[in-house]
Parts: C-alpha cells; structure tokens; sequence
C-alpha cells in the first residue's frame, strides 16, 4: 500500500469514481445476457466502487487529487478534483447507495436489471456533483442523478408514486433551470466555466452578478434539497416513492448536494466569514475575503437570507411534521428541517461551525435512511405507511423497535446515538459563532422533534392487532384506482416473495445502526476530520 | 443500580481515543449542597424503596428500572462536576420518571403532560449552556454559575422544579399515577430543579418571586379536594421557599433553602406514603369522603392500625408547617432569618400559614372527621333566625353538598383516574361512597411500610433535633431559643385558627380558581389549530409549491436589488 | 440588439413562470417548463456572444474568435431538457390511464 498514494490508480481515482458506476449501466445488461444475475453483479459493482471511495483515506495520499478526462485540464475540458471535501463525503454517498440497493433488492426482483441500472446511474450523478469543478458539468451530473431518481420513484407505476415522481420531476426541473441561469450568469461576468478561474474573475465583477448569480445557484440547490420556501414539494415527492428510494434521495443525494453547495459556496464565492457577534473561544477567520467580502453588505445580507431559510426551515420542517400521519412524509418533514440545522452551521461561519454542520451532514444522512428502512419494514408487514397502522409492529419485531428507538434518538439528538454528538456540536458553535437565533431553533427543534418519533415507538410497542392474515404483497400500491401491476408483468418473471426472509433488509438496517452507535463512540475522530475539511474549505478561498 | 448505569457510560464516553468527550468532563464537585443533597436522596431512595416494596401491588422489574435510573440520576447529579454530565443526568432524571409513567395505568395522558414540557425545560437547559461557553464559560461547575443563558436556565429550572406557573405538568401527573408511586416521583424532580438554581444561577435574586409561589401555591392547595393533588401544590409552594432561601439577596439563604430541600424531601415524602394508605383504605382520593360512613357525632376510638398512620400524619404536617422541633422549623427559621425584604418575610409568614391550615384541614378530614368545621355558618344561620330542625338539615346538607358536589375541573380527571389508576372498585365519582371498606391485606399499613414511614418520621424528627449534624460548619450555629420556637410557632397557630374559624367560609370561592388545566388545554388545542392551517396550507396543488418557490426566490431578488 | 434578446429571454421566462402557476392541464405545464428551457438556452448563447466575432475554426480571418463552449453548453442542456420532457411526457401519459384525466386537480391525492 505504500506506494499507492502516488499511484496511477490514485491519480486518476476521481475519473475511476465517476466511470465505474457509469460503466455498469451497461455492463449489467450485458452481463445479464450472458448468464450473471443482474443482482449479484450490481452488488459486486456497488462494492467495487465503495472501495475506491475509501481509496483515498490510504495513508500517505496527496491531496487534492485532479484528473481530467481526456487530459484537457480544467480551463479547456472538465477537471474532477478530489479535495478534503469530496473525501470525506464519498464514502457515505457510496455507503449509503449501496446500503438502499441491498434494503431494495427484494422488493425489486421483478426487475432487478431496471433497477440497478437507474441506481448506478444515481450513483454516477452524486459522484459526479461531488467531484467536478466545472459548474456546467456539475449541472449536467445533477441532472444526471435527478432523472435517475424520478424514475426510481415511479418504479412501482402505481398511482401514488407517480403523483411522486410527477411532482418531484417538476420541481426538480425548475430548480435545474435556476442552476442553469445562475451559471449563466457566471459565466456573463468570468467567461469561464472552470470554478477556481471564475472565482478569481469573479472578484471584479460588478456585485449585482456576483450576488445574483450566488441567489440563483443557492435557490437551485434549496430547491433541489427541499429547504423552505422551497419545501413543499418534498413531502409530495416522497410519500409514494419505495422507502429504499426515499432513502436514497434522503441520504446520498442530499449528501452530494450539500457537498456540491459548499464547493459552490466557498470556491466560488468566498464562504461566510466570522459574524460580529462570535466568540473569541474557538477560531475563526477574521476580516473579509473572498468576492462576497468585497460588498460586506450584500455578504451580510445574504447571510441574513440564509438565517431566515435555515430557521423557517427548522419550525416548519418540525410542525409539519408532527401533522403527518404517515411516515414517509412526517421522515421528509424532518429532512427539511435537519437541512435547516446544516445550513444554520453554514451560515454561521468560521470552521468549527462549519465543522459541525459537515458532522451532522453525514450522521443525518445514515440516520434518516436507517429511519426509512425501518418505514420499508413496516410497510412490508403492515401493508400501508400510516403511523395508526404500525400498532404493534415493534413487538413481533423488536430487533426493528429497537432499531427505530436508535434512529429516534439520534434524530433528536439524545446520547448514546451519533446525532447527539452533531447536534450539541452545532448548537455550541453556531452559539459559539454568534448565530443565537440559529442554535436556540436547533435546540428547541429537538424538543418539537421528539413527540412525532415517540408517538410511532409507543404505538408500535403497544398490545395491538394482529397481523392481516395474508401478508400484503409489498410492492402493491394502497389505492384502489391503479391498475395491477401484475398486468404489466414480462413473461417469466418469478413471484414475488412475501415471506418473512428478512435477510438483506435486517442487514442494511442493522448496518445503519453500527454506523450511528459507532458514529457516537467515534464521535471526536469524525469532528476532527470534518474539522480539517472545514480548515482547507475556509483556507482555500482567494 | 442506575449509579452503574451513569458510571458505564461514563466509562464509555472517557475512553475514547480523541478524548472528545473527556476533555468536558470534571472530578465531582463535593461541596455541602451536593454531598447533603445526595446523601438525603440516598437515604430517602432506601426509605421509598422499603415503602414500595410493601406496597401491592408489586412494581415490576421494568419499573424498578426507570425508578432507578430516575433516582439515580437524582443522585448523581449534585455531584456533577460539569455541565455535560449535569445534563446528561438531568436528561436521565427525566427519562427515568417518563418510564414510570409510562408504565403506570392510564400513562398516555400523564406522559403527554410530562414529557413535552420536560422536553423543553431540556431543550432551554441546553440552550443555556451553549450560550453560556459561546459567552466564553467554562463546562467545569464553578461557584459562579451560568455567564450567558441566564434566560433560558431560568424557563429550564423554573419548569424542572414546577415554579408557578409552570407547575401544571406536576399536578397532572403526580396525582393521576397510581398512589404510591407518586411516593417515588415527588422526591426526585423538582429537587433537582432547585439544585440547578444554586448551581446556575446562584444571584437570580428570586427572592420575592419565590415568596409569591409559596403564597399562591399554598392558596391553590387549600383549594384542594383530593389528597395527592393538594400535597402535590404544596410541593410547589415549598419550592417557593427553597428558591426564596437560596436566591435570598444576602447570600446567607443558602444552607438555610438546602436544607429545606432536604427537609422536603423527608418529610413530603412521608406524607405521600401516608396518602397512599388513606387512598387505599378508602378508594378514593376524595380527602372529604376519608371518613365518610364513620359517626360524625364523635369521632372513634383511635384503632392500633391509625395509631401509626396518625403519629406518621402528625410528623409530617407538623414539620411542613414548621413546628418545633421537626426540621421543617429549623430551615424555615433560617429562610426567614435570611431573607433581606420585609415583603418577602411577611409573603413567607402568609406561606407558613396557609400551609399550616391546609395541613390542618389534612389530619382533621383524615382522621378526625368528614365535616369541614364552618362555625360562622352556625352563626349566621342563628341570627337570621331559622328553625333549628331545618338549621341542623341545612347544615348537613351544606356540609354533604361541599363534600359530594362537582369539583374544580381536577375532579373528573383527579378521582376518575384515581379510581381507575389504582384503588380498585372505586366509583370514580364525587357521590358519597358505601360506608367503609372492610379492611384487607391492602388496607392495613404493613410492617415494612410502617418502618418505612417511621423511619423518615424519626428523621424528620432527628434533623429538627440536631441540624448541626447536617448543616455546614461554616453556617450561621442554629439557635434553639425560645424566641425562635415562637417565631415558628405563631403562623403556625395563625393557621390552623384560620382553618377552624374562616376556611369553611372560604370553601365556595376557593373552588372557583382558574386551574392550569384550563390554560394549557387551550395552549394545546390552539398550536393543534395552528398545525391544521399549516397542513391546509400544503394542499398538494404543484402549482402552489412551485409559486412559494418562485416568491421566494422573487424575494431574495428584491432584496438584493434594493440594497445593491 | 443585447436589449432585444435579454426582453425576449425576459419576457419567455416571465410567460413561462406564469403559465407554471396558473395552468390546469400538465401538458401545458411541460410545454411551460419547456419555454422556460428556451429562454435559459437563448441566454447561453447571448452570453456568448461577440460583436464582429468568428466561428472558431483556426485558419480564418483575425477577428476575434467566438468561443464554442456556451454552444456546447446550450446543446447538452438542450439533451438534458428533452429527456426531462420525455420523462414528464412518460409520466403524464401514465397518469391519464390510470387517472383518466390530465387536470392538475386529479394529481393532488397527497397534501397535507
């Protein structure tokens, strides 16, 4: 291993991230041709690129990494650059995707080709946005992901998972759109596409595209992400899609779209400075910098904006949520809010905070993807999502209400489950860097958060109804007005299994709770990663 | 047990590699407060644990375990050496009664009286200590206290240890659970919200704050019909008193309000054990129905079962209203002695009244009799000339008309689910009962739950005795004078010859205070109406979602553009 | 001339936002999303656009050359908002046979 660092392999590791899973897309179907199932290929494939994605914690690794396909460089061609950043992040998207394929495989043996293929297609898309320096290939990997998710969500084809996709497609859409014209717009005033140069032309652009151009790529990804006023479509969105679809949009997508917002945020435009308002106990980068530092007041104000986003994020993502009566859409309400509590720690500046925000980032991406296991589980022996109809479940089950209790308490914030860790962490820094307002809403979004998780633990644990006699076949939808799927059905195809073979599904979910308790014991290891991440993010502007 | 558990996981959290969580942690703080504090709470962990055990019917494992974990953390958590274990053990208090409760009969109700408001006393404590390092504290408990946050430790102490008004959570769930259990509970939680005071916010200067609650408090438990929910504001009103003491201007407060709480603890406890008895003898909480069916003409021959129970009654109500010698007198001294305004000292002579009334009117319906003694009615009804024969059924049905008519709106819930939470058989109604239960197995007090409750009165009696066995060295020496005895001793007679002359009177007006009930009903049902127009809000319609989109984004756009 | 395009983009965007908000039937929403695309393409090109400029083919005259990557640019977003369209496309057939109608009121069986 010694030599690997400045290996071959290494250096051109940020292409191999991207091709590998774009390479299966058709690799599967040919592979299918020749006799090899498409699932233990698909598997293998996903294994493949978890290990590349850890390739880079191997000692001795030079950082950044830069490949460029064709050898073009980053001012002619597309650079992918492999930073701190894109480190510590690639592991969790891979994790995770891999993690929501096995939880999916049995629901989706019908057609596991189809399937695998729109999962490595995501797969490439949340690479990509990670890894690319080029805004317009950015977008384009965006894109990439996003139509891979619409037509996860539709999988089944039943009705309530197209009023999903339908939704989220347009949403979506639009949001692509504000992404473009913010590039657009950088490009109006640098003439280059490439990150690092346009932020060195940015710096003389005249403001009003600087600050426009920052509120169109911001409101793009907001909208992409689901933070407030840009929320409402994400409980549409995922309500009908299958739980180890909404998994994947919860966790990975939302990963790599964070990741991408903070290349956006402090390599192209500076990042928010300290506020006035920070302690001098922990550091902090002093004085302006940056393009956005060149108009502190457009900075400030801008900041403002995102404060406003981030706490109406966090109150409504927890009302909402607490009105939901099923559980995909109460989990989509609290992503919006978690998001909300990220953001917060963005905006407050300086490392630690933003330190925190990246540790949360990656604790709340397992959490809630454990979360929507546990919602798949149920729906498989419950037939439906609604929270009334969970009676019971966690004790024929209690592997599974032990699992949900660990997830609830991480999500809210309570020891011995990693999301303590992150959250305490981020309400002492945002504190700590002066963002009062932004930690007392996390703070009280923990109190709010609590009673929607607890009220599904209690009622699964309590004396209810028996299970219906006849397991309901999983993958069927709940309304009555959609035609069978079976009708649609290839010729051939084996039948579905309803049985309790709870194997690959016991086994995605229990690995989302090593990673949670384990993310609690490590907790310090991790915040000093995403500290040093934090340090070079910070450190790296102009 | 639960001091295993807090030790295994700070056995966990110190070992970690990076030290992340052990560079927080700090060696327990031994001063007086902490080491008394838990050191009451241990003996009274003892006590409670040899009540309960006599007690049917038996608690279970599961049970043990909460209770545990809740006293524990009780234990540990004066102790603390650092804000990051407090919490943590604040949390464990907390999580520990929600287990008691929810294991109790009818505990959906409780629980979602308790747990939202608990939730954010947490979510504000832990507020205040981001503040208070963001403002460039240290997490090492220092004398000090908190240097930012004072705002939010203050809701966080002031829901923890159920000050007016934000008492409600208490009386609705000590009083709903099954009636020993609220011998458990009541030591435990408010204490530690005291201790936060002392150990947060040690010059809140809350001196006359805390007067007021004991007053208010103390008119609210006269109002009282049921046993528990009287004794349950009269540990609202006693908290008045710690935080008179400790936030007492001087300073000098201090040793005087500890050893309140640890005075409390004792003797509050002993008359929850008392409670249980009556309630299980009777089947009913109803303290006007507790001697209902025997002879009202003259009351009965004390039995050698009451004989106990009585001595038991007497120690306790005699402590809380600060008769000498009981402990209850010596702390009270020293808050009185300690306070600086002449408002407060005369708020808190009001307070030892009408505690001293209440409990009055406590022994005299538990053990004397079910008439509540209205001597101005008689002379009312005398000099407005009215046939005698009329005048004594007028009288009696007065007198039944208080004890069998509607309640407050506590009596519903208060003796419904008293009946259907424990006592079994009982009406649940306010309607005079058959006379008399037999008595059984369960309504004799037992051996262990009589050395229980002699035990704790004993102590009552020892640290009234001897209080310099258990105050500090450094405290002011206690003066067992005359002088003091009296000053204790007359709003104490005060009291009680209110009870006797006035309190009838006063029954009908006393009745028609607004309860908090009220007030957090309609808190609750308008956040419901609040989340209802949120959920019209999200109507589904794509054209709805995408124009917020577009407005916000419009916004931002404005803004920008306006100031650029 | 610049005026002339930036009002046409304008106005597309603003038809087009409008149209998103008020219409009732999907089709015309994905033809709404569609003018949207256009008018981002519109202002790709324009942004690349040089007064007096020069195909880029090396060789030619000494004016000054036009760059080829907003071109580029506008040809894959032109890609990618046609396989959106056809997703969408896809998606409203789908509807109509299982919902029998392409009103926007018959995809609101979520809310709340």
């Amino acid at each position: 291993m010694a030599g690997l660092g400045d290996s071959l392999l290494m250096q051109q590791l940020p292409s191999l991230l991207v091709a590998v899973p774009l390479s299966f897309v058709p690799l599967l179907y040919f592979l299918e041709k020749v006799g090899v199932p498409a699932r233990g290929a698909a598997l293998a494939g996903m294994g493949l690129c978890l290990l590349l994605s850890f390739l880079p914690w191997v000692e001795g690794t030079e950082l950044p990494i830069s490949a460029s396909p064709g050898g073009w460089g980053g001012l002619l061609g597309i650079e992918l650059l492999l930073d701190g950043r894109a480190r510590l992040f690639l592991p969790v998207i891979s994790a995770g995707v891999f993690v929501s394929a096995l939880f999916g495989t049995r629901w989706s043996q019908r057609w596991p080709l189809s399937f695998y293929t729109l999962v490595f297609l995501l797969f490439t898309g949340a690479n990509g946005l990670l890894l690319t320096n080029d805004l317009f290939n950015a977008f384009v990997f965006v894109e990439i992901a996003g139509i891979a998710t619409h037509a996860l969500v539709a999988f089944r084809g039943d009705g309530d998972g197209l009023e999903s996709a339908f939704k989220y497609l347009m949403a979506a859409a639009v949001g692509g759109i504000l992404i473009l014209w913010g590039i657009v717009l950088v490009f109006t005033a640098t003439g280059t596409l490439w990150i690092p140069l346009a932020a060195e032309r940015l710096a003389d652009a005249p403001p009003v595209f600087v600050a426009g151009a920052a509120v169109l790529l911001a409101s793009g990804i907001a909208l992409k992400g689901g933070l407030v006023p840009m929320h409402a479509w994400k409980a549409d969105g995922l309500a009908g899609a299958p739980s180890a679809v909404a998994a994947l949009l919860s966790g990975p997508i939302l990963t790599a779209l964070f990741g991408f917002g903070l290349r956006i945020l402090y390599g192209l435009f500076g990042g928010f400075p300290v506020m006035e308002g920070a302690s001098a106990v922990t550091g902090g980068v002093e004085g302006s910098f940056g393009v956005l530092g060149s108009a502190g007041e457009v900075r400030e104000l801008l900041r403002g904006m995102v404060f406003v986003v981030a706490v109406s994020s966090i109150v409504a993502g927890h009302v909402m949520a607490l009105a939901q009566s099923r559980m995909k859409r109460m989990l989509a309400y609290s992503s919006i809010a978690h998001m909300g509590y990220i953001v917060v720690g963005v905006g407050a500046g300086g490392e630690a905070a933003l330190a925190a925000a990246l540790t949360h980032a990656i604790t709340h991406a397992f959490m809630k993807v454990g979360w929507f296991f546990v919602c798949g589980e149920l729906r498989r022996t419950r037939g439906t999502d609604r929270i009334a109809a969970a009676r019971g479940a966690f004790r024929e089950a209690p592997w599974l209400g032990g699992a949900a209790i660990l997830f609830s308490m991480s999500l809210v914030g309570i020891p011995p489950a990693a999301g303590f860790g992150s959250k305490w962490v981020l309400v002492l820094e945002s504190a700590n860097a002066g963002a009062w307002g932004g930690a007392v809403a996390i703070a009280a979004g923990g109190a709010l958060a609590l009673p929607y998780y607890l009220r599904i633990v209690v009622r699964g644990f309590e004396p209810g109804r028996p299970r219906a006699a006849t397991p309901v076949p999983w993958d069927s939808s709940e309304s009555p007005s959609c035609p069978e799927p079976a009708a649609e059905l290839p010729e051939g195809a084996p039948p579905h299994d309803t049985t309790g073979a709870l194997g690959v599904r016991a086994v995605a979910i229990l690995v989302c709770a090593a990673l949670i308790l384990g993310g609690f014991a490590g907790y310090g290891l991790l915040f000093s990663e995403a500290f040093s991440v934090a340090t070079e993010l910070v450190g790296s502007v102009l | 047990m639960s001091v295993r558990l807090t030790a295994v996981v700070g056995t966990v959290a110190g070992s970690q590699p990076s030290g992340f969580w052990t560079h927080a942690l700090e060696a327990p703080v031994l001063d007086w407060p902490g080491v008394f504090l838990a050191a009451v709470f241990l003996v009274y962990v003892a006590a409670a644990g040899l009540y309960l055990a006599g007690t049917q019917p038996r608690r279970t494992r599961g049970w043990w375990i909460c209770a545990g974990v809740h006293a524990g953390g009780a234990v540990a958590l004066p102790l603390a050496g650092d804000l990051l274990t407090f919490f943590i053990l604040w949390e464990l208090v907390t999580l520990g009664a929600v287990g008691v409760l929810w294991l109790e009969p009818g505990a959906p109700r409780m629980v979602r009286a308790y747990l939202p408001v608990q939730l954010v006393a947490a979510a504000a404590l832990m507020g205040a200590i981001g503040m208070h390092v963001a403002a460039g504290g240290t997490l090492a408990i220092t004398g000090e206290g908190l240097i930012g946050g004072a705002g939010l430790a203050l809701l966080a102490v002031a829901i923890k240890a159920a000050v007016f008004p934000f008492h409600v959570w208490l009386v609705n769930t000590y009083p709903q659970s099954r009636p020993a259990t609220a011998v458990w509970l009541s030591a435990f939680g408010t204490k530690v919200g005291v201790f936060a005071l002392l150990r947060l916010l040690p010059d809140s200067g809350l001196e006359l704050a805390g007067a007021i609650v004991a007053v208010v408090a103390v008119i609210y438990a006269l109002s009282r019909r049921t046993l528990r929910g009287f004794l349950s504001f009269h540990i609202v009103s006693q908290v008045g008193f710690m935080i008179a003491g400790i936030a007492a201007l001087s300073g000098a407060g201090v040793p005087g309000g500890v050893y309140h709480v640890g005075n409390h603890i004792v003797y509050k406890g002993l008359l929850f054990m008392v409670a249980a008895v009556l309630i299980e003898r009777r089947g009913s909480e109803n303290m006007y129905l507790l001697r209902q069916g025997e002879s009202t003409a003259s009351p009965k021959p004390a039995q050698r079962r009451d004989v106990l129970l009585l001595v038991a009654a007497a120690v306790g109500a005699l402590s809380i209203s600060g008769v000498p010698p009981f402990n209850g007198w010596v702390s009270k001294s020293l808050i009185k002695d300690a306070v600086e305004w002449p408002a407060t000292y005369y708020l808190l002579i009001a307070g030892s009244a009408g505690t001293a009334a209440s409990f009055t009117k406590f022994i005299w319906l538990g053990f004397v009799s079910s008439v509540v003694p209205d001597p101005l009615r008689r002379l009312s009804k005398r000099r407005s000339g009215r046939g005698r024969g009329k005048d004594s059924s007028a009288e009696r049905a007065g007198s039944v008309e208080i004890a069998a008519g509607p309640e407050g709106s506590e009596s519903a819930e208060s003796a419904g689910s008293a009946g259907s939470a424990g006592s079994a058989g009982s009406a649940g109604s306010a309607v005079a009962e058959p006379a008399g239960r037999p008595g059984g197995d369960i309504a004799r007090v037992g051996l262990v739950r009589g050395l229980a409750m002699g035990a704790l009165s004993l102590l009552c009696l020892l640290m009234g005795l001897q209080p310099s066995w258990f105050l500090p060295p450094a405290a002011e020496e206690f003066e067992a004078t005359v002088a003091a005895a009296v000053s204790g001793l007359w709003p104490v007679l005060l009291g009680v010859g209110f009870f006797f002359l006035l309190y009838g009177r006063c029954v009908p007006a006393l009745e028609r205070l607004p309860s908090g009930e009220g007030v957090a009903r309609g808190a609750i049902a308008g956040f419901r109406r609040a989340i209802r127009a949120a959920r019209e809000l999200h109507n589904g319609d794509l054209r709805r979602q995408l124009g917020w989109a577009f407005a916000g984004l419009a916004a931002g756009w404005v803004l920008l553009l306006v100031f650029v | 001339m610049g005026a002339i395009i930036m009002t046409t983009v304008l106005g597309l965007t603003g038809i087009a936002i409008y149209g998103l908000l008020t219409r009732r039937h999907l089709i015309r929403l994905v033809i709404c999303f569609n003018v949207l695309e256009i008018a981002v393409l519109l202002a790709i090109v324009y942004a690349g656009f040089v007064e007096g400029g020069q195909a880029p083919i090396v060789g030619g005259a000494e004016a000054a050359y036009v760059s080829a990557l907003p071109h580029a640019v506008a040809l894959t977003a032109i890609v990618i908002a046609a396989s959106s369209t056809a997703l969408m496309l896809a998606y409203v057939v789908r509807i109509y046979r299982t919902r029998g109608s392409v009103r926007i009121e018959r995809v609101r069986r979520w809310r709340g």
